[in-house]
């Protein structure tokens, strides 16, 4: 029965690796600043939750999950054309904050802050996952796929010329190359990644609210891909474990009640800034800050 | 010296961790889901005590062990933590309070076959769970006397501001439709978040457009500043709510401001006032208290704890009880299955409450 807690939190470490992995590539890798993310989360798992309550086969669901993802994804980008840096940030914030009010206002789709339950699991050609181990199984599939993905995007040529871009993009600019289609691409990539870690993530819990879409859930992944290390997908992944294991061990640590819960916090911030002031070079970090 | 720090802090996490095994396997364990840490974390007091008044009180021989797990009120954080009292420490009941934890569990609690009995007013995790019992009656029964009270007062305009929140929106919604069907015109002016503090302008619009009573069903920590920038923007009207109102930081931050509001709870006995106050004290835990003190009773007194199938069909057959809360009835309603009691009008009275 043990194995079956360890099962879930694997699962969880896969969703939110994935996660993570996808905003390593627009904020460190391409020097995006986007709180988007969050907002394209809410969007996904609402859309996938409402769609999969329509007892439509799950094929059916993902595709027309992916297709609203495609669209609001593409919507978004044209409209972010010409931001940068910090602008892009604000504006990708304030998105946020608009996704989380029409999320909690539109009660004939998302039923207010009830939130939506009885999300089916998944589907894979008639294999219908029945247990928590058929559904690990699944997402480590999954976060191998995209971690290849990734790993071959980061080798390829064309990454090449998009770093150029996040170092200078005024260069890249006067020699004519379409900087705008570059961060495009980053976008799709990351956001088609997020996309999937949250269809999996509303099939596993089967339920989705919109206290789980607020900009404190982000403010953790963000965490883990700053703390992970400059342009170091090795130290996304070794981070995100230990920053999502530690919370689970600390539920094992004996202490008086009135103490723990209250305590249980304030240990894992400063398990985190331990973290930060020793930061073993050899491991997390390509480039030294 | 930074990879020994690193390490002397992993053994000592581990050390606490080994720390923690204990070997309780005769032990019955009920396990109690609540917010121990923000938000509502205040209540936290309350719920301990309800239990801890019930088990002084039982007199019998089995060996049931309460404990404690935090869902932060976060959907999340709630399914790791019974993810880890059903796989690790095997539980044989648990008790959780407050929405969206039970619907993120429900589904595991089905899976898993663990009675639940939960202090929400949400009806859907009960509707298709046969493990899952509420101890709240719905949002329509628990909301109804307010209305009524307001078309027995002729409060025919009601301005309604609410906080985003499932607890609320549930309340809210049946509020409106209720108050509806009287002839009433309920006005949803404005949605907050829980941080917001700033009800001015909402105010203002109250004065203008001249209503007759504010339906305030407001989160906990804006209470308090609704009534003070109500008082300071000179606007006198009847105040309804709900019972999240019954918390004296929020009272004594209002400055006396909330006197004469009006909402739906449920009463206690006399015996149970007095029993709580003799042990414990406090008069505001008296409310959030009841809740826990009349489940844990329940559990001790009326569940067969020899099997699964044991536990389930004792909970099926309480038909009724009196504890803390007047006479319960069990209600077990196109699959919805919870406990249900009289619900009544109160007020609060020089910083105090009082039935009305």
């Amino acid at each position: 029965m043990f194995i079956n807690y360890i099962v879930h939190i694997l699962i969880i470490v896969c969703i939110y690796l994935i996660l993570t992995s996808s905003l390593q590539l627009t904020i460190w890798v391409a020097w995006l600043m986007n709180f988007w993310h969050i907002a394209f989360f809410a969007l996904w798992s609402y859309t996938y939750a409402i769609l999969s309550k329509m007892w439509l086969p799950y094929e059916i669901v993902l595709l027309l999950s992916w297709i609203s993802w495609f669209i609001g994804w593409f919507i978004v980008s044209l409209l972010t054309k010409k931001l940068k840096w910090d602008y892009l940030a604000l504006v990708t914030l304030w998105f946020s904050f608009l996704v989380y009010a029409l999320i909690i206002n539109l009660k004939s789709l998302t039923w207010w802050s009830l939130g939506i339950a009885g999300i089916k699991k998944p589907v894979i050609i008639w294999f219908e996952m029945t247990n928590n181990i058929q559904f690990l199984v699944f997402s480590l599939i999954v976060l191998i796929l995209s971690v290849l993905l990734i790993y071959k995007i980061i080798k390829s040529d064309y990454w090449r010329a998009i770093q150029w871009m996040r170092d200078n993009e005024l260069s890249m600019n006067v020699l004519w190359k379409n900087t705008y289609k570059m961060k495009i691409f980053v976008f799709t990539v990351s956001g088609f990644l997020a996309w999937i870690a949250w269809a999996l993530f509303a099939s596993y819990s089967t339920y989705v609210d919109p206290s789980s879409f607020t900009i404190s859930q982000f403010i953790i992944l963000l965490s883990i891909v700053i703390i992970g290390g400059l342009w170091s997908l090795k130290g996304t992944i070794l981070v995100g474990i230990i920053l999502i294991v530690i919370p689970e061990i600390l539920r094992f640590i004996w202490l008086p009640v009135s103490l723990i819960w209250p305590l249980r916090q304030i240990i894992y911030s400063v398990v985190l800034i331990l973290i930060m002031l020793i930061k073993p070079y050899w491991l997390f970090w390509k480039v030294k800050i | 010296m930074k990879k020994f720090l690193l390490w002397l802090v992993c053994l000592c996490l581990l050390f606490l961790v080994w720390c923690n095994v204990k070997d309780t396997n005769q032990w019955i364990k009920i396990w109690v889901i609540v917010p121990l840490s923000w938000p509502m974390s205040s209540k936290w007091d309350a719920l301990k005590n309800g239990i801890l008044l019930a088990e002084e009180q039982f007199k019998g021989d089995k060996n049931i062990e309460f404990v404690f797990e935090d869902h932060q009120y976060d959907a999340k954080t709630a399914i790791s933590a019974f993810q880890k009292l059903v796989n690790v420490d095997h539980v044989d009941m648990v008790l959780n309070r407050w929405e969206p934890t039970s619907e993120a569990i429900a589904p595991l609690v089905k899976e898993y076959e663990v009675p639940t009995i939960a202090l929400i007013i949400n009806d859907e995790p009960s509707k298709w769970n046969p493990y899952f019992f509420r101890f709240y009656d719905p949002s329509a029964d628990l909301i109804r006397p307010l209305p009524e009270y307001a078309s027995d007062m002729w409060y025919n305009k009601i301005a309604l501001l609410i906080t985003e929140n499932t607890f609320l929106q549930d309340v809210w919604n049946k509020f409106m439709n209720q108050a509806n069907e009287l002839w009433l015109q309920v006005d949803l002016l404005d949605v907050f978040q829980r941080w917001e503090t700033n009800f001015q302008t909402t105010i203002m619009r109250i004065k203008e457009w001249e209503y007759d009573a504010v339906a305030c069903f407001l989160w906990t920590t804006s209470i308090s500043q609704f009534h003070k920038q109500m008082e300071e923007l000179w606007l006198n009207l009847p105040i309804l709510w709900t019972d999240f109102y019954e918390d004296p930081a929020e009272i004594e931050a209002s400055n006396g401001t909330i006197d004469g509001t009006i909402y739906t709870s449920y009463g206690v006995t006399e015996e149970f006032r007095n029993d709580f106050m003799n042990h414990f004290g406090d008069e505001w835990q008296i409310p959030t208290a009841s809740f826990t003190y009349d489940a844990t009773k329940m559990i001790l007194e009326r569940i067969d704890f020899s099997s699964k199938s044991a536990m389930l069909e004792s909970l099926l057959n309480i038909n009724w009880f009196v504890w803390s809360q007047w006479e319960y009835t069990f209600i077990n309603n196109n699959d919805d299955k919870y406990f249900s009691r009289p619900v009544i009008l109160k007020t609060i009275l020089n910083w105090k409450i009082a039935n009305y």
